[in-house]
């Protein structure tokens, strides 16, 4: 009853005043059951923002926002409650500090199991500190395959993560972590407890745990007073292990330091030996000797009451601390290097080709050996603000090679005096210009960084990129990785001078991840490489194809002209050809009546009829492919799809807060579409009385057809003359249709550029602003990303309106499926399936029959996208057989029903495209698929047997490809 | 007949277009070269020096060229310009042309108004202006045209 009472007054005075008083002295007050209850209500009422109060030996960590902080007390005051405190705790802390020792000697000694008891005991006796968690973090990071001990220290630490978890604890747990880089860590916390952004407490464990080294004295005290509010630990053990800075004349009259106001039980249990073996059990993971020194820093916050290691840290921290929190304005405090090592000793130590420690300087320094102790010797010249006027670029390499971050240690102002302009040795150079970058990140250090990359590997790796890098990892593996990692697709691309294409750029990045991978065996690595690699061999068949995309089948065009037009010319040929002439105006080219009179235009007339079959045939012809493999959704889809789910995505964030806003975007969507419907059906198609605005006209239409049929004709002329065969003369005219109709083809991409600037380009002052900053300024960044999305896009699409290249095309089966369906991810809103393919035919298909399999691949998959299950399964499967003259390829493609579809009712209409007349098929959109395939089918040999079935669950639609075999 | 040698780093054929027929309407001895990528706009840079550059900021990385893959969008592409002509300590006059409010920069979008100094914060350069280019006003024209007669107007005097 009386606890209870006293407890109700806590907890109605908000716990005011509770710091070294009436709660200390629960255990006096009451008896051991009461004390108890009354210690878990306080901490549990503290937890929960109720009270603010600090208890001796938290049973719960303490939220630190609540915790009783005396920031206002003087230092003496303090001390005096200190002091109190701790006495009335001795016995505990005394415990303590022989229970934690025996967890140095027991990891020291790798016996697990102990570690494990004595964790439990920690747990159990002294409740929550900073001291114990910060032993503990570090442990499961140092065995983390110790199973039963990962288990116990996560029994320990679980109470941190039952609300939103501490910042100091999340300070503490990533400074350990080995995935995270130590050094930006510890700045980035630093930085944002010397910003004020946490409480006060909070602000000065996380200092402390990552800058424990204190050249002023209000310092010591604040500190010493937030661990003391965190626990009657905590405040002992920063006492024992933190001495107060020595005061100047110049600072304000401080107390003495707060260790001398511990009893004499708690000093003498503190000194004892230090634990053997501790710092190797440490570095135990650690492979090399070069970075054992390191990783022993890295840990050392947490093993502080080990004397040898207290002692290695701080003379680290005090050689080096500012640095390490990224401050370069005050000097460094003069450490014993000072005294033990010359200017020339130092140069030569830190540019040898491998750095031989002397004793006399690791027993002096007591900082180990390795790149910890040479990165320290380099900081020592830094701020004697000795320069490296002989070093080269071997030597500074030398130097890189040993020691660690030391871009980040130094500021740019030093470099310049360290490191001086050596325009003549270009590896020096480089390295130079990668630690200013690194020391002062900014988009000029960056450009010098790059520049001097490309420079060095043009002059003396023969543009060869690869050569580089093998050279900085085969002299310094340390170095080397960097460059490596620094070799990103983006960072490659600005390497302008070297490689002229993006295609190059992929390449060059699959060559080094491969070398890399293969040198390191590191799978995944490997792993990266080979999908780079499959990557970049998927983008090459899809440039491939792009720039194939318009095509005009050759051997069918051919058959027509043989069957059409060859017996006129041999008749042209036979009766001479030198009273021949081109029209001279569009009337005479185009005169039908004109050219059947006037027999010197005969051959013009020829080539008319010719370059009308060459862009009209529904089957074969200019129109069909324009049709079938960009009118047909490849064009809508390819610029509709990206932007319309980017548009939707904005206005699904915004859409209550900011309609009007998303007004604006869907309006201009809605537009957007429209425009780019229309300008498929109206303008990508072939002229005529129905599509009077079609931008391919099979005629001689202007004064540049003219002069190209006036090419023509003299070329075909001199053929003929040159007693040619008529097939020569017609492989003549074939190609010259192909110069006829490149001045349509200009004229597209001319149109394709109108429609971006006057209908696609979105005037960013056309926002109807919100007046938030930040919406504002997302709304701005959407429209500057569809600008430069519609100037990408558009490039690439204007890109298809040229005449294929010469290059054959290549790829198997399966390579094609994949770039078809890749197309059509992009094309159709939301089609993701999930892929199976059979197992691989290995066929290559080779030119035009490249072209039939992939339309017909393109067809089915589309049809597939925008009929069935869109993140559906999507499997194609193979069979090879053989003839004697012959090989077939069976292709079946599955894809599912969309959930709601009625297989009955798509199998009626299944049936009807099977059975729907073909004529027009490659010229129309919307629900053609099937019958292009069956037309395809129908016109080439190497296409045949379509059929198609539906399931209850599964469309089939399937092909024969009929391969003459060599 | 003494020419000036122009070069017009523009991706966008209108807008070259304009610009080209405004400079030829001002001058007949503008003799012109245009580059519509980064990369080229590099090899004409380091290839020889330039009268006047008229300069966009978002730039593809390279030229588009059929079967070799899409270039990279790269929003400050043209402070690579600035940034060789800076290393290579060249003066020729430039003149960013834009047809965005803001200009990326190292990230940051900034307003057309503060460009030229923040880009004068990194690079030593002759930048002579920077244009906001709004094909449906005039006054990216009149500020063109301004520029260059006073620029030439230097020129004659110096």
């Amino acid at each position: 009853m009386a606890a209870r009472n006293w407890l109700r007054g806590l907890v109605a005075q908000k716990g005011e005043g509770s710091f070294g008083g009436r709660i200390d002295r629960i255990g006096d007050r009451y008896n051991r059951a009461d004390a108890l209850a009354s210690e878990t209500f306080i901490s549990e009422m503290q937890r929960q923002g109720e009270l603010t109060a600090s208890l001796p030996t938290p049973p719960q960590p303490p939220a630190v926002n609540n915790l009783s902080y005396p920031d206002s007390m003087k230092a003496a005051t303090f001390r005096e409650v200190f002091s109190e405190r701790t006495h009335h705790n001795e016995a505990r802390i005394v415990d303590f500090i022989g229970t934690t020792h025996d967890l140095d000697v027991a990891f020291a000694r790798g016996d697990a199991s102990l570690i494990v008891h004595l964790i439990k005991k920690l747990g159990r006796d002294f409740g929550y500190s900073i001291h114990l968690t910060q032993r503990l973090l570090s442990l499961t990071h140092l065995m983390p395959t110790a199973t039963d001990l990962v288990v116990s220290v996560r029994d320990y630490t679980s109470a941190f993560e039952i609300t939103k978890r501490s910042i100091f604890y999340v300070a503490l747990e990533d400074s350990f972590d080995r995935t995270r880089d130590y050094l930006e860590t510890r700045r980035t916390f630093v930085r944002l407890a010397r910003s004020g952004r946490f409480s006060n407490p909070s602000r000065h464990i996380i200092e402390h745990h990552f800058s424990p080294y204190l050249t002023d004295s209000d310092r010591y005290w604040s500190r010493a007073k937030a661990f003391s509010a965190y626990s009657v630990i905590d405040g002992a053990m920063f006492a024992l292990f933190t001495s107060q800075p020595e005061i100047t004349p110049n600072t304000p009259q401080k107390p003495k330091d707060l260790r001398s106001a511990l009893g004499s039980r708690i000093i003498s249990a503190s000194q004892y030996s230090p634990t053997e073996g501790l710092a190797d059990a440490i570095t135990f993971s650690v492979n090399t000797e070069d970075e054992q020194s390191g990783f022993l820093y890295k840990h050392s916050a947490a093993w502080r009451s080990d004397p040898t290691i207290r002692a290695f840290q701080d003379a680290i921290e005090q050689t080096a601390g500012r640095r390490f929190d990224g401050d370069f304005s005050i000097p460094m405090v003069r450490s014993a290097l000072s005294k033990s090592i010359s200017d020339d000793d130092l140069r030569e130590l830190l540019t040898q080709p491998s750095f031989v420690p002397r004793n006399d300087l690791r027993e002096e320094l007591q900082i180990g050996t390795g790149r910890l102790l040479q990165t320290l010797l380099y900081l020592e010249a830094a701020e004697r603000e000795l320069d490296f006027k002989e070093i080269d670029g071997d030597g500074l390499l030398n130097l890189l090679s040993q020691t660690e971050d030391v871009a980040l240690l130094t500021s740019p102002l030093e470099f310049s005096l360290l490191l001086p302009n050596r325009e003549d040795d270009k590896l020096y150079e480089l390295l130079r210009a990668t630690l200013v970058y690194d020391a002062g990140e900014n988009i000029s250090t960056e450009y010098d960084r790059r520049a001097v990359f490309e420079e060095i590997v043009s002059a003396e790796y023969d543009g060869d990129i690869l050569g580089l890098l093998q050279y900085l990892y085969h002299r310094s593996p340390h170095v080397g990785r960097y460059y490596i990692s620094t070799c990103s697709d983006h960072f490659l691309t600005q390497l302008y001078q070297l490689y002229q294409s993006v295609e190059a750029v992929t390449a060059a990045r699959e060559r080094i991840l491969f070398w890399y991978g293969t040198h390191t065996g590191d799978e995944v690595l490997l792993e990266r490489a080979r999908s780079l690699a499959l990557e970049n061999k998927l983008s090459r068949l899809r440039n491939d194809h792009d720039a194939n995309r318009l095509y005009v089948d050759a051997i069918r065009l051919n058959h027509w002209l043989q069957e059409n037009l060859a017996a006129e010319l041999r008749e042209i040929a036979y009766q001479g050809v030198d009273e021949l002439r081109a029209a001279a105006t569009l009337e005479e080219a185009t005169d039908e009546v004109a050219l059947m009179r006037d027999p010197s235009l005969r051959l013009g007339g020829l080539i008319n009829r010719a370059f009308f079959e060459f862009c009209s045939n529904k089957s074969y012809g200019l129109d069909s492919y324009v049709g079938r493999r960009i009118r047909h959704g490849t064009f809508y889809g390819t610029l509709t799809s990206d932007v319309r789910t980017t548009i939707n995505s904005f206005i699904q964030k915004q859409q209550l807060l900011y309609p009007e806003l998303c007004l604006f975007f869907k309006s201009w969507l809605v537009q957007y579409e429209a425009d780019i419907r229309r300008f498929a059906i109206e303008q990508l198609q072939l002229r005529s009385p129905e599509k009077p605005k079609g931008l391919i006209i099979a005629n001689v239409n202007n004064a540049e057809k003219l002069l190209a049929l006036a090419m023509a004709v003299d070329d075909v002329k001199s053929t003929l003359q040159s007693a040619a065969s008529v097939p020569v003369a017609l492989d003549v005219i074939h190609q010259h249709c192909w110069r006829l109709a490149d001045i349509d083809l200009l004229s597209i991409q001319f149109e394709l550029e109108r429609l971006r600037s006057e209908r696609m380009f979105i005037d960013g002052r056309r926002l109807p602003l919100t007046g938030n900053t930040f919406i504002d300024d997302e709304a701005r960044s959407l429209v500057r990303w569809l600008n430069e999305h519609f100037i990408e896009k558009i490039s690439q699409i204007t890109m298809w309106f040229s005449k294929p290249s010469e290059v054959t095309p290549s790829a198997t089966l399966e390579e094609l499926f994949n770039v078809v369906v890749t197309e059509a991810r992009e094309q159709v809103d939301g089609f993701d399936p999930q892929l199976r393919l059979s197992e691989t035919t290995h066929i290559r298909i080779i030119g035009h029959r490249y072209q039939y399999v992939y339309d017909a691949l393109n067809f089915v998959v589309h049809n597939a996208a925008s009929h069935g299950k869109r993140d559906g399964e999507l499997s194609l499967q193979t069979s090879v057989s053989k003839s004697d003259t012959h090989t077939f390829i069976e292709v079946e493609i599955f894809s599912e029903l969309p959930t709601d579809a009625s297989p009955e009712e798509t199998r009626e209409s299944l049936l009807g495209f099977m059975e729907a007349p073909l004529t027009d098929a490659m010229v129309t959109e919307g629900k053609s698929g099937i019958r292009k395939l069956r037309l395809l089918a129908a016109s080439k040999q190497e296409i045949d047997s379509v059929r198609a079935s539906v399931s209850d669950t599964h469309v089939m639609v399937g092909f024969r490809v009929v391969l003459v075999s060599m | 007949m003494e020419t000036f040698d122009a070069l017009i780093v523009e991706d966008d054929p209108f807008k070259e277009a304009a610009l080209r027929e405004v400079l030829e309407q001002l001058d007949s001895r503008f003799r012109f070269e245009t580059s519509v990528s980064v990369q080229t706009a590099l090899l004409s840079i380091r290839a020889k020096k330039f009268d006047l550059v008229l300069l966009d900021m978002a730039l593809p990385s390279h030229d588009r060229s059929r079967g070799k893959g899409s270039p990279t969008s790269m929003p400050s592409g043209g402070l690579e310009i600035l940034l060789t002509l800076n290393r290579l300590k060249r003066l020729d006059p430039i003149i960013v042309v834009t047809q965005y409010p803001e200009v990326d920069i190292n990230g940051s979008l900034i307003p057309i108004l503060a460009v030229k100094s923040a880009i004068l914060g990194i690079v030593r350069v002759n930048l002579l202006d920077v244009i906001h280019y709004d094909q449906t006003e005039d006054a990216w024209r009149d500020a063109l045209i301004d520029t260059v007669k006073r620029h030439h107007d230097k020129c004659s005097n110096s």
